[in-house]
């Protein structure tokens, strides 16, 4: 054998599940000649064709072109990994025979001329040399008593063309992989492109290598432990400091984050726009250098011209077309979608129908310019990809965080996620006004029976001030909760909680979350105007 | 009557040239054509320059008659081969498959005059323009390498082009009544190879020369287009197989030109190489001697022609 399969892999760029190549028994002169075993195993014949497994024939055309590019790329010499090999022409295919499940595929590819390092011409052909015996495919029985191949001659009159499966001639384009960028890749060109990796999250000065960012969750859910790690891990880390008071809390927060996730670190605050100490917050944040402010709940003007003089970018939240709109006209640098199967606080009012994330996302995605982070009901690599691919940057995911072991809560507080059902998932009515998303307690219990004990006045820190409605204390419930008070407390959690099973470390989640992407992303890339490798 | 441009031009009897068949038009046809009293021409296709200069000896050991070389441009060894027919003061040269354009001073100042054979009228002007003694317009009847316009429409159309320089045609012409037309067409002269495929001096194989005579319009065929010459053969093994291949739409490269470039003179089994032949094989029913085809040939177009010019004008005129 002239090369295993681990040699292939270091000669040309593919992998499982795309290597078609299993060994080349020899190169000579301008002919290579590779071999690839098939199983009834592999993927492909499961849905090709349904009751009647045939590879397909364009993998039996790519397996003759990778064959055909690992004799180019030994032809290239030292500097062939500079370039890219694409296809450039497939100027004919002929398939004489079929592939059954377990048959073992010899390459024969030849190249005919090399052009000026720019193009190669090659013809490829393709034999079963062994066929499996024991295939059960309805051209078993008809099979048998057709000439098999062993030996390995193959002009056209020889008895084992009988054996031969593919014949291809197709040409390859060499192109300098810089060359490529330039001409290919950017927004100048506006082409679209293939992105087979989670793309980084980059909105203006701020690049966080993983697109996520983890949800501000108040009151004191998410503080620099869970922030500081997630930051640290590439993700986007938020601190909540809706329910804080004081200035120096929110600077002492943001510097211990910053402490956990290093310099490279990307740590953010939330805060809702009807929060008391709203201005003050906001600024001990930015003198911080904080390095993004998440502003939602009451849409307030005020920031933005904060935002500038501080350079801090804002991101909005918004539920509607309606408010991401207004959020890009005061100035925002991104807006953050939220649909109705996010946890806590909805920004569905009384008369807006709660919506969903992907619908929302579409809708905006096609009006307003700049990106779009999508939140609500995000849970898994599938959900980031299908929010890419709807038109974000990037996604907002709380729940997921909180059954972590760096999240800030009360262990009782990760508890109550990790036990709730379906069933105990429901909306409640908030003192802000807004609905708000919830796992059942006793305190929730009575929240919904309208029996939950009214505000003790001498007690009341204003904290949302004149739009509480006083129809229960909401920074006492979320407080209680987060403290490990169930009893009193009241546990918000995003619609897809009860598929929370276990908790792990920010790190295991984030490396989860971004595999299952990538995994899907391999399969079917995204389109995209700038690739990131 | 044919004392014209062209048998002054040429020194020759009769205003027929044996068209250049590589592999095929060597000393024996060559001098048998120039004994005869027309032009006889060497192929030197893809030979050498030593094969060349052996077969112009040969060929003058065997007539004193003029002789011309036909010379493919697309043949590496091509500049060697104009030292020796330099050296060797041949009296002209036919060129094809490529442009001749550079070596046309080369040759002309030793002395050789050059006749190219073009596909198209706009060619023919230009070789005229740049100095060409003559030129040979051939048709896609033709064996061999071939264009794209046919001899009955391509005649009158670089007739209408020229300034002076004397006409040959070529493609499909066979007999007297083809060569008259030609004649009539504007030629000063003709051109035939296929004619002479079927001669007894020709050397091919007897089994290549029943081919051609049991040739029909409908087994003659055009094959390795895709190569960008595409070259007219009798069908055999070897057309099928190109013809196979060609479904598939090969590369260029998958086909050597030198393949095709010429015929094997002494292959017998002839369903393993081209088997170049003209469209006109289809009405050849008989080997005959130079002398014979030429003279016949000769007699029937005096016979028509002068029939022409007696013939008075249609009424309705």
């Amino acid at each position: 054998m002239e090369l295993t399969k681990e040699e292939i892999k270091k000669i040309i760029p593919y992998d499982e599940p795309f290597l078609w190549v299993d060994e080349v028994e020899s190169i000579k002169d301008n002919t290579i000649v590779g071999y690839k075993q098939t199983s009834s195993e592999d993927p492909y014949f499961k849905g090709h064709f349904v009751d009647f497994p045939i590879m397909p024939g364009v993998l039996i055309v790519e397996g003759i072109a990778q064959t055909g590019t690992i004799l180019l790329r030994k032809k290239m010499g030292e500097n062939h990994k500079k370039n890219l090999l694409l296809a450039y022409q497939v100027r004919s295919a002929q398939f004489y025979k079929p592939v059954f499940p377990g048959d073992k595929i010899k390459y024969q590819v030849e190249l005919l001329g090399f052009y000026g390092f720019k193009t190669a011409n090659f013809k490829g052909e393709a034999f079963v040399v062994k066929e499996n015996k024991s295939s059960s495919s309805p051209f078993a029985a008809a099979r048998v008593g057709e000439e098999r191949v062993g030996e390995e001659d193959k002009s056209s009159s020889s008895p084992f063309a009988a054996a031969r499966v593919c014949e291809v001639r197709f040409s390859v384009a060499v192109i300098d992989k810089d060359e490529f960028k330039t001409k290919y890749l950017g927004e100048k060109e506006g082409k679209p492109l293939s992105q087979t990796k989670l793309p980084p999250l980059k909105i203006g000065n701020l690049f966080a290598k993983i697109p996520i960012i983890q949800g501000g969750m108040a009151v004191r859910v998410s503080l620099h432990n869970l922030a500081g790690n997630v930051a640290k891990e590439g993700a986007v880390g938020i601190i909540a400091v809706s329910g804080m008071n004081d200035p120096s809390e929110v600077k002492s927060e943001i510097r211990q984050a910053r402490e956990i996730a290093g310099p490279q670190g990307v740590i953010g605050i939330n805060i809702m726009g009807v929060a008391a100490h709203f201005l003050s917050l906001v600024k001990a944040a930015m003198e911080e250098k904080v390095n993004l402010i998440i502003q939602g709940a009451g849409f307030r003007e005020d920031i933005f011209e904060l935002g500038r003089k501080y350079s801090v970018p804002i991101f909005s939240m918004a539920s509607s077309l309606k408010v991401a709109k207004k959020g890009e006209a005061m100035g925002a640098s991104a807006i953050v979608i939220e649909g109705a199967d996010a946890g806590g606080h909805l920004g569905f009012p009384k008369g807006h129908p709660f919506r969903k994330t992907i619908d929302i996302v579409k809708e905006v995605a096609g009006v307003v310019k700049i990106p779009l982070i999508a939140a609500g009901g995000i849970f898994d690599g599938r959900d980031i990809v299908e929010m890419l691919r709807a038109g974000a940057k990037g996604v907002q995911m709380a729940t997921r965080f909180v059954a972590t072991k760096e999240c800030d809560v009360h262990q009782n507080f990760k508890e109550v996620h990790l036990k709730a059902k379906k069933e105990d998932i429901v909306i409640i009515h908030s003192p802000v006004g807004l609905p708000g998303r919830a796992i059942k307690t006793p305190l929730v219990e009575k929240i919904l029976a309208g029996k939950a004990p009214k505000p003790d006045p001498k007690k009341c820190q204003g904290c949302i001030g004149m739009v509480c409605d006083k129809s229960y204390c909401i920074l006492d419930a979320l407080e209680n909760a987060r403290k490990g008070d169930i009893e009193n407390g009241l546990v918000f959690a995003g619609s897809n909680v009860w598929r929370v099973k276990k908790i792990v470390s920010v790190k295991e989640l984030i490396q989860e979350l971004v595999r299952e992407a990538n995994a899907i992303l391999k399969q079917e890339p995204l389109v995209v105007k700038e690739i990131y490798v | 009557m044919f004392n014209n441009k062209l048998t002054q031009l040429l020194g020759i009897k009769y205003p027929i040239i044996q068209g250049g068949m590589a592999g095929v038009s060597e000393s024996n046809l060559v001098s048998a054509v120039s004994n005869a009293g027309g032009l006889g021409i060497i192929g030197s296709g893809f030979f050498s320059s030593s094969w060349l200069e052996e077969e112009i000896k040969k060929t003058r050991s065997l007539t004193d008659k003029p002789f011309g070389i036909n010379l493919l441009m697309q043949n590496p060894g091509a500049p060697e081969l104009i030292k020796v027919i330099v050296k060797e003061q041949v009296p002209v040269v036919f060129t094809g498959g490529g442009n001749p354009l550079p070596v046309f001073s080369y040759l002309q100042a030793a002395g050789t005059k050059v006749i190219p054979v073009v596909g198209s009228a706009r060619l023919a002007k230009k070789m005229e323009d740049n100095g060409a003694d003559a030129v040979v317009a051939e048709g896609m009847e033709s064996g061999g390498h071939i264009g794209e316009n046919t001899t009955f429409c391509l005649i009158p159309q670089v007739k209408a082009l020229l300034e002076g320089i004397p006409l040959i045609a070529a493609g499909g012409i066979y007999n007297g009544k083809t060569a008259a037309a030609a004649f009539l067409l504007g030629a000063d002269g003709v051109q035939m190879g296929t004619r002479f495929l079927a001669s007894k001096e020709c050397q091919i194989h007897e089994n290549y020369k029943k081919a051609v005579l049991q040739a029909t319009d409908e087994n003659i065929t055009v094959v390795a287009r895709f190569t960008g010459h595409p070259v007219r053969v009798i069908e055999n093994e070897l057309a099928k197989k190109i013809k196979e291949l060609e479904e598939k739409n090969p590369f260029p490269e998958e086909v050597k030109a030198d393949r095709f470039a010429g015929s094997k003179v002494a292959v017998g089994n002839i369903e393993q190489v081209p088997l170049l032949c003209g469209l006109c094989a289809g009405g050849i029913r008989e080997i005959k001697s130079c002398q014979e085809i030429i003279e016949e040939i000769m007699k029937e177009v005096e016979k028509l022609v002068d029939e022409d010019k007696s013939s008075s004008p249609p009424a309705f005129l």
